[in-house]
């Protein structure tokens, strides 16, 4: 999937950090970059190389709610599953606002989710041993 | 917009899971990063979305910003581009190039002459600047507006099956100028 002719290589990615792969060759840069070193060394590149032209975009204020939503994904309100990615919530938007009013991040900060975290991953670890060696 | 010392230390700050520095880090960059979102999604829904992606992995991946490696605001551009990327993708890249100011803003050469303007820029923007007109443009329109090969090949005039061809010798010739 990914080239081994140099020049070729340079170009996917150039265009990876360019941004006009299309999605299935976005995804196989991707997936190579953790193995390949000259790849990642390459995207590095042209990350540094282009960033300047971040600045051509205009500054703008994003949705005054947004960071309530951040917030609220990054600690949900049942601590079951604080780390999952994708948490199997079934109605995701009463969730926001029972969470926003609260000053639930000063009040216990982060850390209490932290142990959960900790210990649901701990938790998760011990049922797969279990299961394992069953 | 805070300095890049400051930034680095609240990357550093958050992948020692400080959520307080994640939420200043927020109000120190969302509104530039907002920007950069919506640039290449032009709809504040998705862009919105774009940027909630991206702090949950700035969240998660702070820990491998390298000091070493750049500026921490190119690293959390860069970052926040590939959410908006895709995001854009998943939308199907559906926005036809029906905006025919698109990306007027972005190619003036005033307003690369403002963000290419300190010492160590002088350089990208030179080379800018002595590519053939058809590579910067597509070269900007892209990096700034997440513009695909479609929209490229109808904005520019140019033939669907040799955009593609365009635009990597433009990157090159880009490349050789700017190492």
């Amino acid at each position: 999937m990914i080239p081994t002719d140099p020049e070729a290589r340079e170009g996917l990615a150039a265009e990876f950090v360019l941004g006009t792969l299309e999605a299935f060759e976005a995804a196989a840069v991707a997936a190579a970059l953790p193995t390949d070193a000259a790849l990642r060394e390459a995207v590095a590149a042209w990350e540094a190389r282009l960033a300047p032209l971040q600045g051509l975009a205009p500054p703008e204020a994003p949705p005054p709610e947004l960071w309530a939503r951040i917030e609220a994904t990054l600690k949900p309100a049942t601590p079951a599953a604080p780390v999952a990615r994708k948490p199997a919530q079934a109605e995701p938007m009463p969730v926001a606002p029972t969470m926003a009013p609260t000053a639930a991040e000063d009040s216990d900060g982060p850390g209490i989710w932290r142990l959960w975290a900790l210990a649901s991953t701990a938790l998760a670890a011990a049922l797969a041993a279990v299961l394992a060696l069953r | 917009m805070a300095d890049n010392a400051t930034l680095a230390s609240l990357l550093a700050r958050i992948a020692r899971a400080d959520h307080a520095a994640l939420h200043s880090l927020y109000q120190a960059e969302a509104e530039r990063l907002f920007g950069l979102t919506n640039a290449i999604l032009r709809n504040r829904e998705a862009a919105a979305d774009a940027l909630h992606d991206a702090f949950l992995r700035v969240a998660e991946r702070a820990g491998q910003y390298d000091p070493a490696q750049g500026d921490a605001a190119a690293w959390l551009g860069g970052l926040v581009r590939y959410a908006a990327l895709e995001q854009a993708r998943r939308r199907g890249r559906e926005r036809p190039s029906d905006d025919l100011m698109l990306g007027d803003a972005a190619l003036a050469p005033e307003a690369l002459e403002k963000v290419l303007a300190g010492a160590e820029r002088k350089r990208l923007h030179w080379c800018l600047a002595t590519l053939e007109e058809k590579y910067r443009r597509g070269i900007l329109l892209a990096y700034v507006h997440g513009v695909s090969h479609a929209q490229l090949s109808a904005r520019l005039h140019l033939p669907m099956a040799s955009v593609r061809g365009w635009i990597r010798q433009g990157l090159l010739t880009l490349r050789d100028c700017a190492p």
